[in-house]
Protein backbone atom coordinates (compact mmCIF):
# COMPACT_ATOMS: atom_id res chain seq x y z
CA UNK A 1 0.00 0.00 0.00
CA UNK A 2 2.74 2.53 0.69
CA UNK A 3 4.67 1.41 -2.37
CA UNK A 4 1.65 2.18 -4.48
CA UNK A 5 0.89 5.30 -2.52
CA UNK A 6 4.59 6.37 -2.96
CA UNK A 7 4.58 5.59 -6.60
CA UNK A 8 1.21 7.80 -6.96
CA UNK A 9 3.09 10.74 -4.90
CA UNK A 10 5.62 10.38 -7.29
CA UNK A 11 3.73 10.58 -10.66
CA UNK A 12 2.53 14.16 -9.13
CA UNK A 13 5.50 15.30 -8.52
CA UNK A 14 6.40 14.40 -12.25
CA UNK A 15 3.15 16.00 -13.42
CA UNK A 16 3.66 18.77 -11.74
CA UNK A 17 7.34 19.19 -12.60
CA UNK A 18 6.03 19.20 -16.03
CA UNK A 19 5.69 23.13 -16.13
CA UNK A 20 8.76 23.78 -14.84
CA UNK A 21 10.71 21.62 -16.98
CA UNK A 22 8.66 23.33 -20.01
CA UNK A 23 9.81 26.86 -18.51
CA UNK A 24 13.23 25.46 -18.23
CA UNK A 25 13.14 24.35 -22.08
CA UNK A 26 11.53 27.02 -23.75
CA UNK A 27 14.57 29.58 -23.36
CA UNK A 28 16.54 26.87 -25.00
CA UNK A 29 14.70 26.41 -28.14
CA UNK A 30 13.99 29.66 -28.59
CA UNK A 31 17.67 30.70 -28.39
CA UNK A 32 18.02 27.48 -30.79
CA UNK A 33 15.38 28.29 -33.24
CA UNK A 34 16.06 31.86 -33.78
CA UNK A 35 19.79 31.97 -34.01
CA UNK A 36 20.86 28.43 -34.32
CA UNK A 37 22.92 28.34 -31.42
CA UNK A 38 22.48 25.04 -28.85
CA UNK A 39 22.97 26.70 -25.80
CA UNK A 40 25.44 24.12 -23.23
CA UNK A 41 25.46 26.84 -20.74
CA UNK A 42 21.65 26.43 -20.68
CA UNK A 43 21.50 24.84 -17.06
CA UNK A 44 23.84 27.23 -15.82
CA UNK A 45 21.67 29.47 -15.98
CA UNK A 46 18.58 27.53 -14.86
CA UNK A 47 21.14 27.40 -11.72
CA UNK A 48 22.25 31.10 -11.59
CA UNK A 49 18.20 31.95 -11.55
CA UNK A 50 17.89 29.60 -8.97
CA UNK A 51 20.77 30.88 -6.66
CA UNK A 52 19.60 34.42 -7.11
CA UNK A 53 16.39 33.60 -5.63
CA UNK A 54 18.21 31.72 -2.75
CA UNK A 55 20.58 34.83 -1.94
CA UNK A 56 17.86 37.77 -2.55
CA UNK A 57 15.31 35.72 -0.33
CA UNK A 58 18.10 34.74 2.02
CA UNK A 59 20.25 37.66 2.74
CA UNK A 60 17.80 40.11 1.64
CA UNK A 61 14.55 38.60 2.98
CA UNK A 62 12.64 39.32 -0.18
CA UNK A 63 9.75 37.32 -1.16
CA UNK A 64 10.58 34.03 -2.80
CA UNK A 65 7.96 34.83 -5.13
CA UNK A 66 8.59 38.31 -5.41
CA UNK A 67 12.54 37.37 -6.07
CA UNK A 68 11.18 35.72 -9.77
CA UNK A 69 11.20 39.07 -11.79
CA UNK A 70 14.38 40.35 -10.30
CA UNK A 71 15.75 37.03 -11.60
CA UNK A 72 14.52 37.25 -14.77
CA UNK A 73 15.89 41.00 -14.94
CA UNK A 74 19.09 39.89 -14.04
CA UNK A 75 19.38 36.74 -16.28
CA UNK A 76 18.37 38.77 -19.14
CA UNK A 77 21.31 41.33 -18.64
CA UNK A 78 23.60 38.57 -18.40
CA UNK A 79 22.16 36.90 -21.52
CA UNK A 80 21.82 40.06 -23.94
CA UNK A 81 25.43 41.19 -22.68
CA UNK A 82 27.01 37.30 -23.55
CA UNK A 83 25.07 37.25 -26.92
CA UNK A 84 26.15 40.95 -27.75
CA UNK A 85 29.61 40.91 -26.69
CA UNK A 86 30.33 37.19 -27.31
CA UNK A 87 28.11 35.18 -29.38
CA UNK A 88 27.49 37.66 -31.99
CA UNK A 89 30.71 37.30 -33.00
CA UNK A 90 30.24 33.80 -33.87
CA UNK A 91 27.56 34.52 -36.86
CA UNK A 92 27.86 33.14 -39.66
CA UNK A 93 30.26 30.93 -38.44
CA UNK A 94 29.99 26.93 -37.89
CA UNK A 95 27.56 26.43 -35.75
CA UNK A 96 29.94 24.25 -33.43
CA UNK A 97 31.98 27.50 -33.06
CA UNK A 98 28.41 28.85 -30.91
CA UNK A 99 28.41 25.33 -29.32
CA UNK A 100 32.44 25.72 -28.14
CA UNK A 101 32.04 29.19 -27.18
CA UNK A 102 28.98 28.45 -24.79
CA UNK A 103 30.36 25.44 -23.58
CA UNK A 104 33.54 27.51 -22.76
CA UNK A 105 30.71 29.79 -20.71
CA UNK A 106 28.95 26.73 -18.77
CA UNK A 107 32.59 25.93 -17.58
CA UNK A 108 33.31 29.68 -16.17
CA UNK A 109 29.90 30.12 -14.62
CA UNK A 110 30.10 26.42 -12.94
CA UNK A 111 33.44 27.19 -11.59
CA UNK A 112 32.89 30.58 -10.67
CA UNK A 113 29.66 29.15 -8.58
CA UNK A 114 31.59 26.72 -7.11
CA UNK A 115 34.21 29.42 -5.49
CA UNK A 116 31.38 31.61 -4.39
CA UNK A 117 29.25 29.43 -3.01
CA UNK A 118 30.69 26.30 -2.93
CA UNK A 119 29.25 22.76 -3.82
CA UNK A 120 26.60 22.65 -0.65
CA UNK A 121 22.62 21.60 -0.93
CA UNK A 122 21.16 24.63 0.47
CA UNK A 123 16.84 24.62 0.79
CA UNK A 124 14.60 27.64 0.98
CA UNK A 125 12.33 27.60 3.55
CA UNK A 126 9.31 29.24 2.56
CA UNK A 127 6.99 28.26 5.69
CA UNK A 128 3.60 29.85 3.88
CA UNK A 129 4.89 27.25 0.67
CA UNK A 130 4.91 24.27 2.77
CA UNK A 131 1.74 23.08 2.95
CA UNK A 132 -0.17 20.91 0.72
CA UNK A 133 -3.82 20.90 -1.11
CA UNK A 134 -5.56 17.45 -0.06
CA UNK A 135 -7.60 16.74 -3.31
CA UNK A 136 -9.28 12.91 -1.97
CA UNK A 137 -6.27 10.65 -1.67
CA UNK A 138 -3.69 12.48 -3.61
CA UNK A 139 -1.46 15.17 -1.75
CA UNK A 140 -0.44 18.13 -4.01
CA UNK A 141 2.24 20.21 -2.58
CA UNK A 142 1.61 23.74 -2.51
CA UNK A 143 5.17 24.82 -3.41
CA UNK A 144 5.43 22.26 -6.81
CA UNK A 145 1.65 23.39 -7.79
CA UNK A 146 2.79 26.81 -7.53
CA UNK A 147 5.93 26.47 -9.42
CA UNK A 148 4.23 24.08 -12.05
CA UNK A 149 1.24 27.08 -12.26
CA UNK A 150 3.84 30.34 -13.04
CA UNK A 151 6.23 27.55 -15.69
CA UNK A 152 2.79 27.23 -17.31
CA UNK A 153 2.48 30.77 -17.10
CA UNK A 154 5.23 32.37 -17.89
CA UNK A 155 5.36 29.78 -21.26
CA UNK A 156 1.62 31.61 -22.44
CA UNK A 157 3.34 34.75 -21.59
CA UNK A 158 6.42 34.12 -24.07
CA UNK A 159 3.92 32.56 -26.66
CA UNK A 160 2.14 35.91 -26.10
CA UNK A 161 4.92 37.35 -26.84
CA UNK A 162 6.43 35.83 -29.90
CA UNK A 163 2.65 36.05 -31.70
CA UNK A 164 1.32 39.38 -30.78
CA UNK A 165 3.79 41.69 -30.42
CA UNK A 166 6.39 44.36 -32.99
CA UNK A 167 9.32 42.35 -30.90
CA UNK A 168 7.68 39.27 -31.07
CA UNK A 169 7.17 39.78 -34.79
CA UNK A 170 10.74 41.01 -35.39
CA UNK A 171 12.53 37.41 -33.41
CA UNK A 172 10.20 35.54 -35.51
CA UNK A 173 10.58 37.41 -39.39
CA UNK A 174 14.60 37.10 -38.21
CA UNK A 175 13.69 33.10 -37.29
CA UNK A 176 12.01 32.72 -40.62
CA UNK A 177 14.24 34.74 -43.01
CA UNK A 178 17.27 36.39 -42.09
CA UNK A 179 17.93 38.29 -44.80
CA UNK A 180 14.96 39.78 -45.92
CA UNK A 181 14.37 40.57 -42.10
CA UNK A 182 16.99 42.79 -42.83
CA UNK A 183 15.70 43.93 -45.57
CA UNK A 184 12.48 45.43 -43.76
CA UNK A 185 15.03 47.16 -40.95
CA UNK A 186 15.62 44.12 -38.59
CA UNK A 187 19.16 44.62 -36.75
CA UNK A 188 20.44 40.90 -36.19
CA UNK A 189 22.57 41.74 -33.66
CA UNK A 190 20.35 43.72 -31.44
CA UNK A 191 17.34 41.11 -32.23
CA UNK A 192 19.42 37.72 -31.31
CA UNK A 193 21.00 39.60 -28.01
CA UNK A 194 17.06 40.43 -26.96
CA UNK A 195 16.40 36.55 -27.79
CA UNK A 196 19.29 35.48 -25.98
CA UNK A 197 17.88 38.04 -23.17
CA UNK A 198 14.48 36.63 -22.72
CA UNK A 199 15.87 32.86 -22.99
CA UNK A 200 18.12 33.31 -20.33
CA UNK A 201 15.34 35.21 -18.43
CA UNK A 202 13.31 32.84 -18.89
CA UNK A 203 15.48 29.87 -17.80
CA UNK A 204 16.70 31.77 -14.95
CA UNK A 205 12.89 32.25 -13.34
CA UNK A 206 12.31 28.03 -13.98
CA UNK A 207 15.53 27.72 -11.58
CA UNK A 208 14.03 30.66 -9.40
CA UNK A 209 10.75 28.13 -8.97
CA UNK A 210 12.82 24.72 -8.97
CA UNK A 211 14.10 26.86 -5.89
CA UNK A 212 10.62 27.20 -4.30
CA UNK A 213 11.10 23.60 -3.13
CA UNK A 214 14.52 21.23 -4.09
CA UNK A 215 17.30 22.22 -2.82
CA UNK A 216 19.72 24.83 -4.70
CA UNK A 217 23.56 23.83 -5.35
CA UNK A 218 26.10 24.34 -8.69
CA UNK A 219 26.15 20.83 -10.34
CA UNK A 220 22.26 21.48 -10.47
CA UNK A 221 23.09 23.07 -14.30
CA UNK A 222 24.64 19.58 -15.55
CA UNK A 223 21.01 17.84 -15.02
CA UNK A 224 19.37 20.71 -16.23
CA UNK A 225 20.50 21.39 -19.16
CA UNK A 226 20.49 17.59 -20.16
CA UNK A 227 16.94 17.31 -19.17
CA UNK A 228 15.53 19.96 -21.07
CA UNK A 229 16.87 19.02 -24.37
CA UNK A 230 13.99 16.43 -24.91
CA UNK A 231 11.62 19.40 -24.48
CA UNK A 232 13.27 21.80 -26.04
CA UNK A 233 13.21 19.69 -28.95
CA UNK A 234 9.22 18.93 -29.00
CA UNK A 235 8.98 23.30 -28.16
CA UNK A 236 11.70 24.01 -31.38
CA UNK A 237 9.34 22.59 -33.87
CA UNK A 238 5.81 23.49 -32.07
CA UNK A 239 7.50 27.23 -31.85
CA UNK A 240 9.67 27.85 -34.86
CA UNK A 241 9.77 24.93 -37.12
CA UNK A 242 13.45 24.87 -37.20
CA UNK A 243 15.62 21.93 -38.65
CA UNK A 244 14.99 19.64 -35.56
CA UNK A 245 17.59 16.97 -37.02
CA UNK A 246 20.30 19.17 -36.09
CA UNK A 247 19.05 19.55 -32.93
CA UNK A 248 19.58 15.55 -32.44
CA UNK A 249 23.11 16.07 -32.99
CA UNK A 250 23.49 18.32 -31.36
CA UNK A 251 22.02 17.14 -28.71
CA UNK A 252 24.21 14.27 -28.25
CA UNK A 253 27.44 16.47 -28.79
CA UNK A 254 26.07 18.63 -26.15
CA UNK A 255 25.82 15.48 -24.40
CA UNK A 256 29.19 13.95 -24.69
CA UNK A 257 30.23 17.42 -23.63
CA UNK A 258 28.91 17.51 -20.78
CA UNK A 259 29.52 13.39 -19.50
CA UNK A 260 32.20 12.62 -21.21
CA UNK A 261 34.37 15.80 -21.34
CA UNK A 262 37.75 13.72 -21.99
CA UNK A 263 36.17 12.58 -25.27
CA UNK A 264 34.16 9.65 -25.59
CA UNK A 265 36.87 6.65 -25.00
CA UNK A 266 38.22 8.80 -22.41
CA UNK A 267 41.41 9.41 -23.91
CA UNK A 268 41.48 13.30 -24.38
CA UNK A 269 42.38 15.62 -21.64
CA UNK A 270 40.66 18.53 -20.72
CA UNK A 271 42.58 21.32 -18.51
CA UNK B 1 7.36 64.09 -64.96
CA UNK B 2 10.10 63.14 -63.37
CA UNK B 3 11.93 66.61 -61.47
CA UNK B 4 15.85 66.88 -61.94
CA UNK B 5 17.10 65.44 -58.39
CA UNK B 6 18.71 62.10 -58.76
CA UNK B 7 17.35 59.53 -56.13
CA UNK B 8 19.66 56.98 -56.36
CA UNK B 9 23.26 56.59 -58.10
CA UNK B 10 25.62 53.82 -58.74
CA UNK B 11 28.94 55.41 -59.66
CA UNK B 12 31.26 52.89 -61.52
CA UNK B 13 30.19 49.92 -59.16
CA UNK B 14 32.09 46.55 -59.19
CA UNK B 15 30.60 43.86 -56.82
CA UNK B 16 30.68 39.93 -56.62
CA UNK B 17 30.26 37.00 -54.18
CA UNK B 18 33.81 35.58 -52.47
CA UNK B 19 36.38 35.22 -55.67
CA UNK B 20 33.72 36.42 -58.38
CA UNK B 21 33.39 39.21 -59.52
CA UNK B 22 29.66 39.56 -60.95
CA UNK B 23 29.21 43.24 -61.83
CA UNK B 24 31.89 45.66 -63.82
CA UNK B 25 31.90 49.45 -63.38
CA UNK B 26 28.28 49.57 -63.17
CA UNK B 27 26.74 53.04 -63.29
CA UNK B 28 23.13 53.95 -62.98
CA UNK B 29 21.27 56.53 -61.92
CA UNK B 30 17.16 57.29 -61.10
CA UNK B 31 16.17 61.00 -60.52
CA UNK B 32 13.37 60.95 -58.48
CA UNK B 33 10.26 60.35 -59.52
CA UNK B 34 11.56 57.91 -62.54
CA UNK B 35 10.56 54.53 -63.40
CA UNK B 36 14.11 52.90 -64.43
CA UNK B 37 13.65 49.41 -65.82
CA UNK B 38 16.71 46.99 -65.85
CA UNK B 39 16.70 44.07 -68.47
CA UNK B 40 18.93 41.74 -69.23
CA UNK B 41 19.80 37.65 -69.88
CA UNK B 42 19.45 35.59 -66.75
CA UNK B 43 22.89 35.52 -64.88
CA UNK B 44 23.86 39.02 -66.19
CA UNK B 45 23.84 40.62 -62.29
CA UNK B 46 20.22 42.12 -62.05
CA UNK B 47 19.72 40.75 -58.72
CA UNK B 48 23.17 41.75 -58.08
CA UNK B 49 22.82 45.11 -58.76
CA UNK B 50 19.72 45.23 -56.43
CA UNK B 51 21.65 43.52 -53.80
CA UNK B 52 24.64 45.74 -53.78
CA UNK B 53 22.43 48.60 -53.65
CA UNK B 54 20.69 47.31 -49.98
CA UNK B 55 24.23 46.39 -49.01
CA UNK B 56 23.96 42.60 -48.97
CA UNK B 57 27.05 42.05 -51.30
CA UNK B 58 29.97 44.13 -50.40
CA UNK B 59 30.83 47.04 -53.23
CA UNK B 60 34.47 46.36 -54.49
CA UNK B 61 34.66 49.39 -56.32
CA UNK B 62 33.07 52.73 -56.84
CA UNK B 63 29.96 54.02 -54.81
CA UNK B 64 26.58 54.11 -54.21
CA UNK B 65 24.03 56.58 -52.96
CA UNK B 66 21.02 57.80 -52.22
CA UNK B 67 19.77 61.06 -51.91
CA UNK B 68 23.32 62.56 -52.39
CA UNK B 69 25.25 60.36 -49.13
CA UNK B 70 26.88 56.93 -49.56
CA UNK B 71 25.01 54.14 -48.45
CA UNK B 72 27.72 51.26 -49.55
CA UNK B 73 29.18 49.94 -47.16
CA UNK B 74 26.28 51.00 -44.80
CA UNK B 75 24.44 47.67 -43.49
CA UNK B 76 20.98 46.47 -45.20
CA UNK B 77 18.83 47.34 -42.29
CA UNK B 78 20.47 50.73 -42.30
CA UNK B 79 19.81 51.09 -45.82
CA UNK B 80 16.47 50.45 -45.82
CA UNK B 81 15.77 53.20 -42.89
CA UNK B 82 16.88 55.65 -44.94
CA UNK B 83 13.53 55.11 -47.50
CA UNK B 84 14.47 52.13 -49.90
CA UNK B 85 12.07 49.36 -49.69
CA UNK B 86 12.11 46.69 -52.01
CA UNK B 87 10.35 43.52 -53.53
CA UNK B 88 13.09 40.82 -53.66
CA UNK B 89 13.57 37.99 -56.17
CA UNK B 90 10.70 35.14 -55.24
CA UNK B 91 9.07 37.87 -53.38
CA UNK B 92 9.90 36.30 -50.05
CA UNK B 93 6.66 36.89 -47.87
CA UNK B 94 7.72 34.90 -44.46
CA UNK B 95 5.77 31.73 -44.93
CA UNK B 96 5.10 31.25 -40.74
CA UNK B 97 3.36 34.91 -40.53
CA UNK B 98 -0.43 36.13 -41.57
CA UNK B 99 -0.47 38.51 -44.13
CA UNK B 100 -1.45 41.38 -41.68
CA UNK B 101 1.74 40.43 -39.75
CA UNK B 102 3.98 40.25 -42.44
CA UNK B 103 2.34 43.68 -43.62
CA UNK B 104 3.12 45.05 -40.33
CA UNK B 105 7.12 43.90 -40.65
CA UNK B 106 6.76 46.01 -44.06
CA UNK B 107 5.92 49.19 -41.52
CA UNK B 108 9.21 48.59 -38.67
CA UNK B 109 11.55 51.31 -40.36
CA UNK B 110 10.39 54.90 -37.92
CA UNK B 111 9.21 56.85 -40.37
CA UNK B 112 6.86 54.19 -41.26
CA UNK B 113 5.14 53.00 -37.96
CA UNK B 114 3.13 55.55 -36.95
CA UNK B 115 1.36 55.36 -40.17
CA UNK B 116 0.75 51.60 -40.14
CA UNK B 117 -2.83 51.39 -40.13
CA UNK B 118 -3.01 53.88 -42.81
CA UNK B 119 -0.56 52.39 -44.77
CA UNK B 120 -2.45 49.07 -44.82
CA UNK B 121 -5.69 50.44 -45.59
CA UNK B 122 -4.45 51.94 -48.45
CA UNK B 123 -2.70 48.78 -49.53
CA UNK B 124 -5.71 46.61 -48.88
CA UNK B 125 -7.85 48.74 -51.16
CA UNK B 126 -5.06 48.80 -53.93
CA UNK B 127 -4.87 44.72 -53.89
CA UNK B 128 -7.99 43.49 -52.38
CA UNK B 129 -7.62 39.86 -52.44
CA UNK B 130 -4.58 40.37 -49.63
CA UNK B 131 -8.00 42.14 -47.73
CA UNK B 132 -9.37 38.93 -48.46
CA UNK B 133 -7.10 37.05 -46.53
CA UNK B 134 -5.37 39.06 -43.99
CA UNK B 135 -5.02 36.00 -41.55
CA UNK B 136 -3.63 33.85 -44.00
CA UNK B 137 -0.39 32.19 -43.54
CA UNK B 138 2.43 33.74 -46.05
CA UNK B 139 3.43 30.23 -47.13
CA UNK B 140 -0.25 29.29 -47.83
CA UNK B 141 -0.99 31.94 -50.60
CA UNK B 142 -0.64 31.87 -54.68
CA UNK B 143 2.58 33.36 -56.62
CA UNK B 144 0.71 36.12 -57.63
CA UNK B 145 -1.07 37.07 -53.91
CA UNK B 146 2.29 36.52 -52.38
CA UNK B 147 3.52 39.23 -55.23
CA UNK B 148 1.27 41.35 -54.23
CA UNK B 149 1.53 40.94 -50.18
CA UNK B 150 5.40 41.71 -51.30
CA UNK B 151 4.62 44.87 -53.05
CA UNK B 152 2.28 45.66 -50.05
CA UNK B 153 5.04 44.90 -47.53
CA UNK B 154 7.48 47.01 -49.29
CA UNK B 155 5.03 50.06 -49.46
CA UNK B 156 3.57 49.90 -45.99
CA UNK B 157 7.54 50.54 -45.52
CA UNK B 158 6.68 54.42 -46.88
CA UNK B 159 9.73 54.57 -49.23
CA UNK B 160 10.66 57.35 -51.54
CA UNK B 161 12.70 54.51 -53.44
CA UNK B 162 11.30 51.22 -54.38
CA UNK B 163 13.77 48.40 -55.54
CA UNK B 164 11.59 45.59 -57.93
CA UNK B 165 13.46 42.05 -58.84
CA UNK B 166 11.39 40.28 -61.02
CA UNK B 167 7.36 41.16 -59.64
CA UNK B 168 6.01 38.74 -62.09
CA UNK B 169 7.46 35.83 -62.11
CA UNK B 170 5.83 33.06 -63.27
CA UNK B 171 2.87 35.01 -63.26
CA UNK B 172 -0.27 34.54 -65.84
CA UNK B 173 0.07 37.50 -68.57
CA UNK B 174 -2.84 39.18 -66.66
CA UNK B 175 -1.41 39.39 -63.77
CA UNK B 176 1.96 40.85 -64.61
CA UNK B 177 -0.60 43.42 -66.60
CA UNK B 178 -2.38 44.38 -63.25
CA UNK B 179 1.15 44.34 -61.24
CA UNK B 180 3.04 46.90 -63.77
CA UNK B 181 -0.57 48.99 -63.56
CA UNK B 182 -0.07 48.82 -59.55
CA UNK B 183 3.96 50.23 -59.75
CA UNK B 184 2.58 52.89 -62.63
CA UNK B 185 -0.18 53.99 -59.88
CA UNK B 186 2.94 53.85 -57.53
CA UNK B 187 5.32 55.82 -59.16
CA UNK B 188 2.15 58.14 -60.02
CA UNK B 189 1.99 59.06 -56.28
CA UNK B 190 5.47 59.80 -56.14
CA UNK B 191 7.87 57.35 -55.77
CA UNK B 192 11.35 56.37 -57.78
CA UNK B 193 11.46 53.02 -59.10
CA UNK B 194 14.24 50.51 -59.80
CA UNK B 195 12.16 47.70 -61.86
CA UNK B 196 14.22 44.70 -62.98
CA UNK B 197 11.13 42.69 -65.57
CA UNK B 198 11.63 39.74 -68.03
CA UNK B 199 8.80 40.83 -69.62
CA UNK B 200 9.73 44.18 -71.32
CA UNK B 201 7.09 44.48 -73.57
CA UNK B 202 5.01 45.34 -70.10
CA UNK B 203 7.71 47.14 -68.34
CA UNK B 204 9.25 49.18 -71.09
CA UNK B 205 6.23 51.24 -71.91
CA UNK B 206 6.08 52.39 -68.17
CA UNK B 207 9.75 52.89 -67.92
CA UNK B 208 11.14 56.27 -68.01
CA UNK B 209 14.31 54.84 -68.96
CA UNK B 210 16.37 51.73 -69.16
CA UNK B 211 19.49 49.88 -68.77
CA UNK B 212 20.61 46.69 -70.39
CA UNK B 213 22.51 44.75 -68.00
CA UNK B 214 24.95 41.75 -69.84
CA UNK B 215 27.67 39.62 -68.10
CA UNK B 216 27.88 42.24 -65.24
CA UNK B 217 27.98 45.28 -67.61
CA UNK B 218 26.06 47.98 -69.23
CA UNK B 219 25.74 47.72 -72.47
CA UNK B 220 22.66 50.38 -73.27
CA UNK B 221 20.63 53.25 -71.88
CA UNK B 222 17.86 54.81 -73.38
CA UNK B 223 14.57 55.90 -72.73
CA UNK B 224 12.00 53.06 -72.21
CA UNK B 225 9.87 53.22 -75.37
CA UNK B 226 13.03 53.70 -77.59
CA UNK B 227 14.62 50.42 -76.10
CA UNK B 228 11.72 48.79 -77.36
CA UNK B 229 12.06 49.87 -80.72
CA UNK B 230 15.77 49.00 -80.74
CA UNK B 231 16.79 45.92 -82.93
CA UNK B 232 19.18 44.77 -80.25
CA UNK B 233 16.62 44.79 -77.77
CA UNK B 234 13.52 42.85 -80.09
CA UNK B 235 16.12 40.01 -80.97
CA UNK B 236 17.47 39.16 -77.23
CA UNK B 237 14.50 40.05 -75.19
CA UNK B 238 11.19 39.89 -77.16
CA UNK B 239 12.32 36.85 -79.32
CA UNK B 240 11.23 38.65 -82.94
N1 LIG C 1 25.10 33.92 -53.58
C1 LIG C 1 25.87 33.76 -54.67
N2 LIG C 1 27.07 33.18 -54.57
C2 LIG C 1 27.86 33.02 -55.66
N3 LIG C 1 27.52 33.41 -56.88
C3 LIG C 1 26.32 33.99 -57.06
C4 LIG C 1 25.43 34.19 -55.97
N4 LIG C 1 24.32 34.78 -56.42
C5 LIG C 1 24.50 34.94 -57.74
N5 LIG C 1 25.70 34.47 -58.12
C6 LIG C 1 26.23 34.48 -59.50
O1 LIG C 1 26.27 35.83 -59.94
C7 LIG C 1 25.87 35.91 -61.30
C8 LIG C 1 24.76 36.92 -61.42
O2 LIG C 1 23.64 36.48 -60.70
P1 LIG C 1 22.32 37.33 -60.51
O3 LIG C 1 21.44 36.59 -59.60
O4 LIG C 1 22.68 38.71 -60.15
O5 LIG C 1 21.74 37.31 -62.00
P2 LIG C 1 20.36 37.85 -62.55
O6 LIG C 1 20.67 38.81 -63.63
O7 LIG C 1 19.52 38.34 -61.45
O8 LIG C 1 19.75 36.54 -63.17
P3 LIG C 1 18.23 36.03 -63.25
O9 LIG C 1 17.60 36.72 -64.42
O10 LIG C 1 18.35 34.57 -63.50
O11 LIG C 1 17.58 36.34 -61.95
C9 LIG C 1 25.49 34.52 -61.73
O12 LIG C 1 26.57 33.99 -62.46
C10 LIG C 1 25.30 33.77 -60.45
O13 LIG C 1 25.67 32.42 -60.59
MG1 LIG D 1 17.78 37.73 -60.61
Amino acid sequence: MTFLADLIQTLINGILQGGVYAAAAVGLSLIFGVSGILNAAHGELVMLGAFATYWLSTLYRIDPLLTLPISFGLLFVLGYALQYFVLNRTLGRPLLLSLLVTFGISLVLLNVALRLWSADYRLLRIPYLERSLVVGPLILPLARVVACVVGIGMVAALSWLLASTRLGRMIRATAQDLEMARMVGVNPRTVYAVTFGLGAGVSGVAGSLVALYAPVEPNMGLMWGGLTLGVAQALTETYLEAGLSLLVAFALLYLILRFMPAGIMGKGRLE
Amino acid sequence: MPDAAPSLVLDSVGAGYGALQVLWGVSLVVTAGEVVSLIGPNGAGKTTVIKAILGLVPVREGAIRFKGERIDGRAPEEIVQRGVAVVPEGARVFPEMTVVDNLRMGALVPRARARETASMAEVFAMFPRLAERKLQLGRTLSGGERQMLAIGRALMARPELLLLDEPSLGLQPSLVCSIIDAIRGINERGLSVLLIEQNVHFSLPISHRAYVLEEGRVVMEDAGAALLENPHVRVSYLGV
